[in-house]
């Protein structure tokens, strides 16, 4: 008997309505786990949080001892303190990777579909553009933040474990807000950007290629503001036309490290939301023609 | 008629992975149907032909000749391949246009060679249109058009009805017969078997790399020995004809149907006489007469499944 | 959810217009579908695709209504969905991905769990034939088993009306006839609907019931096929065994000269219209005469290409 003789049975099982976009976030993240440099970007990622937890350790290891030589010299110096620099300062480096992987993972996330002719295929399941808008845009997200805020979180843990007082626990909690904060300024305008130009070319290679260049524009932008600034005292509120100047500035605020350059957090947000939400603009126009053509 | 295609054992392995095993094959001027399953060596056969890879062993020739790196050869060939990758900044004018030009004529005769060629397949109006534009058919038709553009004697056309809506497919049956009647050599493969069999009666079959029957559908029917004729014959009264044919030799089984009979024999030329006879002599009525399994898929199915 | 009454309970569209700006690929189309097999025809750009996409609720209706299952499309779109299937022409893969896991995705955004949508992906591979290759990545795929993939996927989340555009295309002659048989298939054990967009003429004879033929965006033909491809009067489908006579005669000449009117088609069969008052078993006395038999003989029927042919050129 010929094999399709056979039959399959009916469905009678209960259909899931919500969180759609979850399935999505799953699959892609599955996809993206198949790729070897992935798992070498984690390793750096890894290695750079390890860094992070000896410099911890180290300083309460030296702390135990208030009277001893290295710890004088880490009050005196400021050397290996658990302070605002260092979550800021690793949440600047972390911002590398998280950015290289965003790139790679977000850059094929919608014109691979496209190119596979994949679109046709979801969309007439019942899955709506905002399901799968929302899907990819958490995935390139989540993998930022688990880069991100959650080694800040166990290193504030860690640092309470090994230093236990209410003093060290009032001081370290109030580095989880600015540490969210500043993750999320970075990693929702680059993930946007990222599928905006997925959305935008027809190849993935062309798509991270438009991000990078528009970084680098952005770095471009910022070394002649700040050449124009500088020379010509121009309005310092030029600055935030680069958008990375603009998330490092609202970064050092939010850390109450000292700032780079003369900007009111008001103009380096207004900056970082422009983009943001063009990119997002973007995005979804793009995303919904897959969808609904007219 | 001279051959103008020929190959003589030859063979072609990947490695282990034998592609071609052994074939020789002569194919003459006229509209020939090549086909076979997935796998059968067909597309490595045809680069063969092209000269696009050497045989491992034995020997391949176009007029004579081998076709690798022959240009003088490979100039009085026209090729339409199976798969749909084009210039797509070009307009399917300029395509065709600059291959004409590669291949050696004129811009003058090219452009006008280019521009007939976009006629015979319907697209002289579309011809100036970007092929990003085109719609698959027309895509087709462009692909068409690039090997008729040229002076060629031998066609190649893998899959070339792909895309094609059913009147343009009609069209092409007839611009292939056509072409096939002018004295060219058209080779046609194609998995479509009624689309064959609607071309031309010559066909060649291969599977699993070697040439497995090569002639007139019928005739290639006629020496497949273990599988009897069915013949169907529709008629109000089927219980006389069982008893006119039961007598008739060769015959091995005769089953009512709904509208009939059918007769499965190893003589069909006795029983078609029987029942030819039968209509003239005792005036019995029948409605129709066929037979189920002389066509090309029947063939086909009966080669490659026994 | 309210149910439409008789006629169009799977699918009817009333008078529906589509335009892409200023261009209407559909006008004014309506028909109803309650079951059975449904043959799509038409040339290049009559609005097939569009059809197909304003079912599937792509496309909004500038005028008229369109309703699948009783559901307003597209609003409804997400509903419909769920009990819609489509196998689209272009080839569709995730190279990275082996078939199952695709599959299972796949049922998942149909609404399965993931258990249930591996499962069925498991049932729907055996169904359509796809044995052990299933674990491999999709990128070492041929396109037989592609094409077949795309109908596991239309299948997992059971689907009661089937979308198909080109089903058998790039299908060897053994996979085509299987692709045929299988929706034959599905449409009978498992009650499924389906609409079939060809310009394979013969295979959609061979599987549908009724045919609706588009052209230039309007319906210009819908009947089944029985009614198109029906008898011509008078009219016979002969062939004989040789082609000539001893003499050098053709059997063609012999029948014009009788006064049959009579038309050469490819590979030796004639088409022969008998003259008033003659009887069919006259083909068979001049047969004899001429010293040939006669292999072949039916009453001519309309082809579906030539019923094609004849509303395209009417429209």
């Amino acid at each position: 008997m010929p094999v399709h003789r056979r039959t399959y049975r009916s469905y009678e099982g209960d259909i899931r309505r919500h969180f759609r976009w979850a399935i999505i976030t799953a699959q892609d993240l599955r996809v993206l786990f198949k790729f070897r440099i992935v798992y070498l970007l984690l390793i750096v990622a890894g290695f750079h949080i390890f860094f992070r937890v000896m410099h911890v350790v180290s300083y309460n290891i030296a702390m135990q001892d208030p009277n001893s030589v290295v710890a004088m010299l880490v009050r005196e110096a400021n050397l290996l303190a658990v302070d605002g620099a260092l979550f800021l300062g690793f949440l600047r480096i972390q911002w590398l990777l998280v950015f290289l992987i965003i790139l790679f993972a977000g850059s094929g996330a919608i014109c691979n579909d496209v190119r596979n002719n994949l679109i046709e295929v979801l969309f007439a399941k019942p899955l709506s553009w905002r399901d799968y808008a929302l899907g990819k845009f958490v995935t390139l997200a989540g993998v930022g933040l688990v880069l991100t805020v959650v080694p800040v979180l166990a290193l504030i843990l860690l640092h309470n474990l090994m230093a236990p007082s209410w003093d060290t626990f009032n001081e370290s909690v109030a580095w989880i807000w600015p540490s969210v904060a500043f993750s999320l300024l970075y990693i929702v305008p680059a993930a946007l950007t990222v599928l905006a130009a997925s959305a935008l070319l027809p190849q993935q290679n062309y798509a991270g290629a438009c991000v990078v260049a528009l970084v680098m524009l952005s770095g471009a932008i910022h070394q002649i503001v700040s050449t124009l600034v500088d020379a010509h005292h121009m309005w310092a509120g030029f600055h935030a036309l680069s958008v990375p100047t603009a998330i490092n500035h609202l970064g050092e605020r939010l850390f109450h490290e000292p700032v780079e350059y003369e900007l009111t957090a008001a103009q380096a947000l207004a900056s970082v939301l422009v983009a943001a939400v063009a990119a997002g603009a973007v995005y979804v126009w793009r995303v919904r023609r897959c969808e609904v053509l007219r | 008629m001279s051959a103008t295609i020929q190959a003589r054992e030859l063979s072609k392995w990947f490695g282990e992975v034998i592609a071609v095993n052994n074939m020789s094959v002569e194919v003459h001027p006229g509209v020939t149907g090549l086909l076979g399953p997935n796998g059968c060596g067909k597309t490595t056969f045809l680069k063969m032909l092209l000269g696009l890879c050497a045989p491992s062993k034995g020997e391949v020739a176009l007029f004579g000749e081998p076709p690798r790196h022959n240009r003088g050869v490979l100039r009085r060939v026209g090729y339409c391949p199976e798969t749909d990758d084009l210039f797509d900044a070009m307009t399917g004018y300029e395509f065709i246009y600059w291959l004409n030009r590669q291949w050696g004529m004129t811009g003058a005769a090219a452009d006008k060679r280019a521009r007939e060629a976009c006629e015979r397949v319907g697209m002289a109006e579309r011809m100036h249109g970007l092929m990003t534009q085109y719609s698959k058919g027309m895509r087709q038709r462009i692909k068409i058009a690039q090997a008729l553009a040229l002076p060629a004697e031998i066609l190649i056309m893998d899959e070339p009805m792909t895309g094609l809506d059913p009147q343009g497919r009609e069209e092409m049956f007839a611009l292939l017969q056509g072409l096939g009647a002018d004295g060219r050599t058209v080779l046609v493969s194609s998995h479509i078997l009624y689309e064959i069999e609607r071309m031309t009666d010559e066909v060649l079959m291969m599977y699993q790399g070697g040439l497995l029957a090569q002639g007139r559908v019928r005739e290639i029917r006629a020496l497949i020995d273990e599988h009897p004729h069915t013949i169907t014959v529709e008629c109000a009264n089927p219980r006389e004809w069982i008893n006119r044919l039961s007598a008739v030799p060769g015959v091995i089984g005769l089953e009512l149907t709904r509208s009939g009979l059918t007769v499965r024999t190893n003589d069909p030329n006795r029983c078609y006489q029987r029942l030819n006879d039968g209509v003239l002599e005792d005036g019995a009525d029948i409605q129709a007469i066929q037979c189920a399994d002389d066509n090309l898929q029947a063939v086909f199915d009966y080669l490659v499944k026994r | 959810m309210t149910q439409q009454a008789a006629g169009g309970d799977i699918l009817r569209l009333q008078d529906v217009t589509v335009r892409y700006g200023a261009f209407e690929a559909l006008s004014r189309v309506s028909f109803d579908v309650s079951g059975g097999r449904v043959g799509l025809l038409g040339p290049n750009g009559a609005g097939k695709s569009t059809l197909i996409r304003t079912i599937l609720g792509f496309n909004r209706a500038a005028r008229g209504a369109v309703r699948v299952f009783g559901l307003p499309m597209p609003q409804k779109a997400l509903e419909a969905r769920r009990r819609l299937g489509y196998v689209p022409e272009r080839e569709a893969a995730a190279h990275t991905v082996s078939g199952v896991s695709f599959l299972t995705y796949m049922g998942q955004i149909a609404g399965m769990s993931r258990v249930d949508a591996m499962e069925r992906g498991h049932e729907a591979l055996n169904f359509v034939g796809i044995g052990d290759q299933r674990y491999r990545r999709m990128e070492t795929y041929s396109t037989g088993m592609l094409q077949r993939f795309k109908m596991a996927q239309a299948l997992i989340h059971d689907p009661k009306l089937l979308l198909l555009d080109e089903p058998s295309n790039g299908l060897d002659p053994e996979g085509r006839m299987e692709m045929l048989e299988l929706i034959r298939d599905v449409a009978r054990l498992r009650n499924v609907s389906v609409l079939l967009s060809s310009h394979l003429l013969p295979d959609v004879q061979h599987v549908c019931e009724r045919i609706v033929i588009l052209n230039k965006g309007r319906l210009v033909q819908d009947g089944s096929v029985e009614e198109l491809t029906a008898p011509r009067e008078r009219q016979y489908e002969v062939r004989t065994r040789d082609h000539a006579n001893a003499a050098g005669i053709p059997f063609q000449e012999t029948l014009e000269s009788a006064g049959f009117a009579c038309r050469a088609e490819r590979d030796g069969l004639l088409r022969v219209t008998l003259p008033e008052g003659e009887s069919p078993q006259r083909l068979f006395v001049l047969a004899s005469e001429h010293g040939t038999q006669i292999r072949h003989f039916a009453p001519a029927r309309t082809s579906l290409a030539e019923a094609f042919l004849q509303a395209m050129g009417a429209s």
